[in-house]
Formats: C-alpha cells, sequence, structure tokens
C-alpha cells in the first residue's frame, strides 16, 4: 500500500470519488502493475422479499442486476482485480467478481471489466475500451466491498438495475485536477437498454471538485439515454441457476422505448473539528421513459417520468463512521390503450406509493484491509414495510504491485 | 475553548442541514407532482354501457365494428333465437337446440335439425361465446358470431333451420309483417334503409350471443374472496386442475376456462386447436368420418382429431360431451384424461386413442384415485353458473309474453 492509502479512501467515503474507478480506471495509479482483491460478507436478518419470491417494487419496470437481498449470512460480492501499465500510455486492467444476491440463485464468477486505457496526456484525454465500468455517477456501479453501505443505493436498483457495465467506449478530458468531462458510448447490453440495432446507450457527464482551506467539495452532473428493443426483466432467468422452488415467473411483460436520466450529484466534507469530520453525499435523478409495453397479445403505450434520491451524511471519527442515508423515489406513470389496465397489472405499473428505505450505519474501519460494518435499514421499498440489522465484513488486500 | 468549538460545530451542523435541505427542497419542487401515481387511460368506449352480464374489472369483448353492439341489437337477437318463424318450416330456432337451463347446449348425443336432418356434432353451449377466438368444435375459419349465425340458417349439410334460396323472401316477410319486429328492426339498425336483410338477422343474432356472459359461478366467488363458495373437495380438484400433472389449465385456462380465447385487450387472437385421444380408428390417428375436427377444413393429416378446446364452464349442465357426445358423465371425461386417452376395444371405431399419434402431449395421464377422480369432478360442478341459466335476459320472451 505506498502509494493508495485505502483507509483515506474509505473514509472519505468511496461514494463521490469512487475507489474503484481509482483501482479499476488507473487514472492515478502510477504503478506498473497490481493484483488486489476485495471482499464483502454480511448477514441479514430479513429478506426484502419472501422466500421464492420476486422482487418487484409496484410502479417500476425492473431489471439489470437489481436483485434483492435475503436472510442469512451473504457474500455481497467479490473480486479479483489485476492492472498493469503497457507503456506510458497504455494501460490494461481486468476485474473478475462474483455478485452474490438474490435467495436461491448461486453466483456464478463473471468479468465485471476488462478495460484498456489510453492517456494522451498532451490533451488531458483519456480513452478506455472494453467491457467498462459506466462513471456518469457516482453510484452507477455497485460494489459493496468499496461502497459505504453493502446495500446499493435504491435508486441504482430502479433506475439502471444496480451495477452499470458494458461494452463500450469512453472519452475523459481532464483540462485540470478540478474538472472532469466524459463521454460514455455503450453497447447496450445493460439495463435499461439492449443490443442491437434498436437499442444502444451513451451518456455525458461532467464533474468538478475542489478543495478550499479543506473543505472537500464536490458536483457532478449526467445525461444518460437508452434505447431498448422488447426489453424483459432478465433478473431471474439468465446467469442465475434457481436452488429452490420459485414461485411462478411473473407474466413476461415487456418494453421497447427510450429512457431519458438526467442527475446531478453534491457531495462536502468539512474539515477536522476535534478530529471529527461530516460528510455529507447527496444525489437526485429523473428518468423519463416512453415506449410500448406489451406481452404476447396485449399492447400499450406507456410513459414513465420518476424521481429519486439520496442523501446521506456522515460523522467521520477516527477510524470510526456513523451514517444515515435516507432514499426516496417516486413513480409516475402513464398507462394508454385498451389493455392498459391488465398489463398494469401483469406489469406491476399501478401503484401510488412512493419506496422509500432509511438506512443507519456503524462503520469501523479496523486495520487497512478490514472494516466492520453494522446497520439498521428500515425499508419501504415494497408496500409492506420491513426492517433488517445487518453485521458485515470488508476485506480488501493488494496482494502485487510495484513500479 | 472546548465550549466554543461545541459552538462551532452545532454552528456548522445547522448551516449543512439547512443548506442540505434547501437544496434538496428547491431541487424537488423544481420537479412538480413528486408523489408517486399511475394514470391508466382507456380509450372511450361506447359500448361499456352494455349490460354485458361481467364484472366490471373483466375485458369486453371484440366487437366488429360494422356490428356495434346495443341493447336493441341484443333484444331483436333474443326474439329471433326464439323465433321459429325463422325456419323453413316454422318448427325450429335457435332455441330448439341451444336451452338456457342446459346453459344452451341441447342434452342430446347430436341434435336433429327442423327437416329431421341428423347433425354430425353435439349442440356446443353458448357460453360467453363472444371471447371465443373461433366458432363451433373446430372451425378456423369462421371466426366471427356474424358469419356464424348464417351457418344454422342456411347450412344444407345438415339442414338446421332450412332457410334457401326458395324460402328465403317468404321468411323475411313474416317478420316485415309483425309490427313488432317493425320496430325492433328500426331500433336496432337505426340509420339503414333496408331493414329486413339476413345479414342484419345474423348481426342481431350474434349481438345476443355476445351477451351470454358467465361469470358468476361458486369458483368465481371463490376466487374473488369467498373462501367458503367451494368445498374442500373442490378445492383439491382446482389445485389438480391448474397443476403441470393434469394439465387440464394449458387448454381450459384462463378466465373463460379456453386457451381459445381473446379479447379487446389482445393484438392477436389465439387460435387453438388439439387431439385429445379420442380415438384411434385402424392406428393411423383416424376419427369417425364426419368427425375429423380440424383436418376437414384444412385437409391436413395432423389436424385430424384436433377441436377447439372447449369453455368448461357451466359444464355440469351440458352433457353428453365431447364433438360427438360420445361421453355421458363428467368422470368418464375425467377418467379419460387420466388414462390419457379412449382405448375403443369393439365396434366400428376400434383403436387405442391414447396411442394416436397426432394426440396433444399435454394429454399423457395421470394417476389417480377415485378420490381424485371425484375431486375434479367436484370442482368441474363449481363452474356452474345458475344466475346464467334463470336470468330472464337470456330467457324466450314467446314464453313471458
Ligand atoms: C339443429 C340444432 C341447432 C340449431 C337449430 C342451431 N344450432 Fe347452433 N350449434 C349446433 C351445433 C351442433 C353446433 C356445433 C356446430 C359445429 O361444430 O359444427 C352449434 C354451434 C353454435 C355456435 C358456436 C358456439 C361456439 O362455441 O363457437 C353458435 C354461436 C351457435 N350454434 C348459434 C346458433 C344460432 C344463432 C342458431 C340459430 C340461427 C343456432 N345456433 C341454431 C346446433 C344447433
Ligand atoms: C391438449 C389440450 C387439452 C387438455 C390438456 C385437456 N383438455 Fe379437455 N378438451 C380438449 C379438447 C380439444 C376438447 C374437445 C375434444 C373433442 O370434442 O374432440 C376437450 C373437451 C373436454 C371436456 C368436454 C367439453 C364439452 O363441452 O363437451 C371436458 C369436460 C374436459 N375437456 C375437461 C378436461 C379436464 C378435466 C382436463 C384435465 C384433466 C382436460 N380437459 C385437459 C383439450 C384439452
Amino acid at each position: 500500500m505506498k502509494s493508495i492509502n485505502l483507509r483515506t479512501i474509505l473514509a472519505a467515503g468511496v461514494s463521490f470519488f469512487s475507489a474503484t474507478s481509482v483501482w479499476a480506471h488507473g487514472d492515478m495509479l502510477t504503478e506498473r502493475y497490481q493484483i488486489w482483491g476485495a471482499a464483502s460478507l454480511t448477514g441479514y436478518s430479513n429478506s426484502v422479499v419472501a422466500k421464492n419470491e420476486y422482487w418487484r417494487i409496484p410502479g417500476l419496470l425492473m431489471g439489470g442486476e437489481a436483485l434483492p437481498i435475503s436472510s442469512g449470512v451473504q457474500l455481497d460480492d467479490a473480486y479479483l482485480g489485476g492492472f498493469t501499465r503497457l507503456s506510458d500510455q497504455a494501460s490494461v486492467s481486468a476485474k473478475l467478481g462474483i455478485h452474490g444476491g438474490g435467495d436461491g440463485h448461486a453466483a456464478t464468477p463473471a468479468l465485471m471489466q476488462l478495460q484498456y486505457a489510453y492517456q494522451l496526456p498532451q490533451y488531458d484525454l483519456t480513452l478506455d475500451a472494453g467491457l467498462l465500468e459506466a462513471q456518469f455517477s457516482p453510484i452507477a456501479t455497485h460494489h459493496a466491498s468499496f461502497a459505504l453501505f453493502s446495500e446499493a443505493a435504491l435508486m441504482a436498483d430502479a433506475f439502471w438495475g444496480r451495477g452499470y457495465h458494458d461494452k463500450g467506449a469512453r472519452l475523459k478530458w481532464q483540462p485540470s485536477s478540478h474538472w472532469k468531462f466524459g463521454l460514455e458510448y455503450w453497447n447496450g447490453e445493460a439495463f435499461p437498454a439492449t443490443s442491437g440495432e434498436k437499442g444502444g446507450a451513451r451518456d455525458v457527464f461532467v464533474q468538478y471538485q475542489v478543495t478550499l482551506q479543506d473543505w472537500w467539495l464536490h458536483a457532478g452532473s449526467y445525461v444518460h439515454q437508452s434505447k431498448a428493443f422488447q426489453r424483459g426483466d432478465a433478473r431471474y432467468t439468465t446467469g442465475h441457476t434457481h436452488g429452490t422452488v420459485f414461485s411462478p415467473l411473473p407474466d413476461d411483460v415487456r418494453f421497447s422505448g427510450d429512457s431519458d436520466l438526467i442527475g446531478l450529484s453534491l457531495g462536502m466534507r468539512t474539515p477536522s473539528f476535534s478530529g471529527m469530520r461530516v460528510k455529507v453525499d447527496y444525489e437526485v435523478a429523473s428518468l423519463k421513459a416512453k415506449g410500448s409495453v406489451f406481452d404476447s397479445t396485449r399492447s400499450m403505450d406507456y410513459e414513465a417520468n420518476h424521481l429519486g434520491h439520496y442523501l446521506t451524511s456522515s460523522v467521520e471519527y477516527d477510524q470510526h463512521q456513523l451514517s444515515y442515508r435516507y432514499e426516496r423515489i417516486s413513480l409516475e406513470n402513464t398507462l394508454t390503450g385498451t389493455s392498459a389496465t391488465i398489463l398494469g397489472d401483469s406489469a406491476n405499473l399501478v401503484s401510488s406509493d412512493s419506496p422509500i428505505r432509511q438506512t443507519i450505519q456503524w462503520h469501523w474501519q479496523v486495520s487497512d484491509g478490514f472494516a466492520w460494518r453494522v446497520a439498521m435499514t428500515q425499508d419501504q421499498s415494497l408496500p409492506e414495510k420491513s426492517q433488517r440489522y445487518s453485521v458485515g465484513l470488508v476485506w480488501k488486500e493488494t496482494f502485487l504491485s510495484g513500479r | 475553548m472546548r465550549f466554543k468549538e461545541v459552538q462551532i460545530r452545532l454552528g456548522l451542523k445547522t448551516i449543512i442541514k439547512t443548506g442540505l435541505i434547501g437544496s434538496c427542497l428547491a431541487l424537488l419542487t423544481a420537479c412538480p407532482e413528486y408523489d408517486s401515481k399511475t394514470s391508466v387511460l382507456l380509450p372511450v368506449e361506447g359500448d361499456t354501457d352494455f349490460n354485458w352480464n361481467l364484472p366490471r374489472d373483466v375485458p369486453l369483448p371484440k366487437v366488429p365494428e360494422d356490428n356495434p353492439i346495443s341493447e336493441a341489437k341484443f333484444q331483436l337477437g333474443r326474439h329471433l333465437f326464439y323465433d321459429k318463424r325463422l325456419s323453413g318450416n316454422e318448427t325450429f330456432s335457435c332455441g330448439s337446440c341451444h336451452l338456457q337451463e342446459r346453459a344452451f347446449a341441447d342434452g342430446l348425443q347430436t341434435p336433429s335439425g327442423s327437416t329431421g336432418m341428423v347433425h354430425p356434432r353435439n349442440s356446443q353451449a353458448l357460453v360467453n361465446i363472444a371471447f371465443n377466438s373461433s366458432t363451433t368444435w373446430a372451425n378456423p375459419v369462421v371466426v366471427t358470431l356474424e358469419e356464424q349465425a348464417l351457418v344454422p340458417m342456411f347450412g344444407e349439410f345438415p339442414v338446421e333451420l332450412g332457410i334457401n334460396g326458395d324460402n328465403q323472401d317468404e321468411i323475411l316477410a313474416r317478420f316485415i309483417q309483425d309490427a313488432d319486429y317493425q320496430l325492433r328492426f328500426k331500433e336496432a339498425f337505426p340509420n339503414e334503409a333496408d331493414l329486413f336483410t339476413f345479414n342484419n338477422i345474423a348481426k342481431a343474432l350474434a349481438s345476443f350471443g355476445r351477451g351470454l356472459n358467465s361469470l358468476n359461478s361458486d369458483y368465481d366467488r371463490y376466487v374473488t374472496g369467498d373462501e367458503t363458495a367451494l368445498s374442500a373437495s373442490a378445492i383439491r380438484g382446482m389445485n389438480m386442475f391448474f397443476s403441470e400433472k393434469q394439465e387440464c389449465f394449458h387448454c381450459h385456462g384462463g378466465l373463460h376456462f379456453s386457451s381459445a380465447s381473446t379479447d379487446r385487450t389482445q393484438m392477436f387472437t389465439n387460435k387453438q386447436f388439439h387431439n385429445n385421444g379420442l380415438y384411434n380408428i385402424n392406428g393411423k390417428g383416424d376419427y369417425p368420418e364426419g368427425g375429423q375436427g380440424l383436418f376437414e377444413i384444412t385437409g391436413n393429416p395432423e389436424d385430424k382429431g384436433a377441436f377447439r378446446p372447449p369453455t368448461l364452464r357451466n359444464i355440469a349442465l351440458t352433457a353428453p360431451y365431447m364433438h360427438d357426445g360420445s361421453m355421458q358423465t363428467l368422470e368418464e371425461v375425467v377418467r379419460h384424461y387420466a388414462a390419457g386417452g379412449r382405448n375403443i376395444t369393439s365396434g366400428v371405431n376400434v383403436g387405442d386413442g391414447r396411442l394416436n399419434p397426432n394426440k396433444s402431449s399435454l394429454v399423457p395421464g395421470f394417476e389417480a384415485t377415485q378420490q381424485d377422480i371425484d375431486d375434479l369432478v367436484a370442482f368441474l360442478e363449481s363452474l356452474t353458473d345458475t344466475e346464467f341459466t334463470t336470468n330472464p335476459r337470456f330467457s324466450d320472451p314467446f314464453l313471458t309474453k
């Protein structure tokens, strides 16, 4: 741990300055190579949904990797990552990972990232290509072993299926240490897009950060556009093997159309007062979707106008961090056509509930490589309110690194 | 010193809090209607006021554009349906083979028409027929009830009502001369000059047929929340009916207990025909002559013995069963499915239906105790809707006059 102090990263709250991006993309790495591992193991007191049932938030077309946590000890995720600099300009990084989650789902290791980065320092440009992890939002990807909380942001689950990674290319322009401009172009395999001729996705983002008299401030904004063609909810059908008997799958209802996301994030961290710092992160995003929703025989016009936000405030003292996260999404749907009632029902789109979730967490960074977290979550993502407690362990290790 | 610091921290917290809440609020109020809601916009339909005899939340059937439904048409159709003047020799009406107390079947194996000619098929119940994706036992071509109504009127093989080129004007004249019908036709077809046509008669009969809906059985009461509506036996039968072992629901599923049904919310109609292993004459998959099902229309040997899965609503009232009325009781039907087909060991139709090459894979047979059979029968009996069979709205108007 020479050039990166993990503790600093964690203490800084990875959410903004996502540690993953530091690790994965090598923007700041001066090492020639590095191999690292990370894992997060958490025991939860309750599941989000009953055993063998599906997590479907009423009013929302879900998808991607947004699987619910289930009771018992669960491997949230585990990674093995590597990075190597090929030349002054070029580097390659890769990440193999397991995403746990979902009752009865056997997780299988998958390549999460395989990225080639090429830097043009004279223009302050970096070009990334390959299997990338998105950077448009601080929560664009979720890795329990790097994030402050083990559970992904509700908004990320709702709007882009938790972790956004896809084949694509990214151009970043960093004219100074304050500004970062990015353009990402995606193949469309990640929810809410689909790949192929009628699918695809792209985004632009701008991020600003500054440290003024020990006050760290951050602001970011993004626009993400995607197209989907006959997109279904693949969460429970692909890439997982069912260990137990599930209730019959929900109706196969699909979506074709456009989804536009606009988001704004703000963050700040105070200087230390008697060893204590306060940190606040806020993000709001609006998702507008327009298209049609259909099953094998019916179709209706569909428009969604959703808004999600979260506010995380933390107090840091020494190796301890006490955090509170408040999350809320509002879901507005307009269903039009003769089949609107029936399809609205089978697509689970009829709702007047606004999912809310609140988490209180104590995070203790025991050593560079180990942290504990103890959390209490009040979950109203489903009409039935539930509460759960969790105790988790986060581990990180750099196995090999060299200059 | 200490004290001062605490104060600073408090002040800071307040600033942070208000600053943040302020910015949140600014952001949130900038986005109107921050609460969740779902708006369902249904197209304005002219016929939702029509008495469909369906619960409010059930999708309505498709109705052809050139024959929008109205109460006047329904009532005209009802009169014509029961009127013997609609047959060549004035001895028969539609109601002669379609009796309300039998859910509009007739209790015969196969009926005879007005001239005594025997129909090769069992008279069908007329239950939720507006939702059928095709009409009759096995006809993918005659799809609308308007087209179908002309068949019993003009059909020659067999003759049912016996209307033909020679007597059709005389028959129309019977209605033209009737003052009541003069009114009824005018009401039903308000803007038409040529009121008394067989097309209009077919339209009225079809409109009556579309109103014959039955969704008020013990089973319906059970699924809408009345847990006492079904006996324990019927509940066991229901679970079997909807299970992957007995497979019934694959062909007799959905609201109308037939997979060959559709409604106006659906873009595609699901025409379905299946062979459930009743016959296997000569071991080649043949059914008796005149009862070969879909094959009679398509000529495709694989379609031999394929029939549309009928609705099972009111099934207890419509014995005998199958397209040729060759099964007398529901128990016999259930045993037939349990055996995976019917083995006929003597007579002209000898052959093992279980081995019919065209038999659907969804009729594999299953083990069943006497209790299982009784339970399935009890469930089928729970599909009876007596409100439907006694509703004066569907009854013979000439009896009450
Ligand atoms: C001689 C007895 C007889 C008469 C009279 C008769 N039907 Fe039928 N009906 C039948 C039989 C038998 C079938 C099955 C026909 C087939 O499969 O080819 C049937 C089928 C039907 C069907 C199809 C139901 C479905 O589920 O698709 C309708 C509708 C119908 N009849 C309406 C009428 C109307 C209207 C009239 C009067 C114009 C009428 N029937 C007169 C015997 C009769
Ligand atoms: C492969 C599709 C299929 C399956 C599975 C199936 N049926 Fe049928 N059913 C049909 C067809 C087709 C007919 C009409 C056959 C004929 O008349 O030749 C029919 C006829 C019937 C009838 C007589 C209907 C009448 O109006 O005469 C009853 C009762 C019935 N089935 C009950 C059941 C039960 C109970 C099960 C489950 C044990 C079942 N069916 C499974 C296709 C199916």
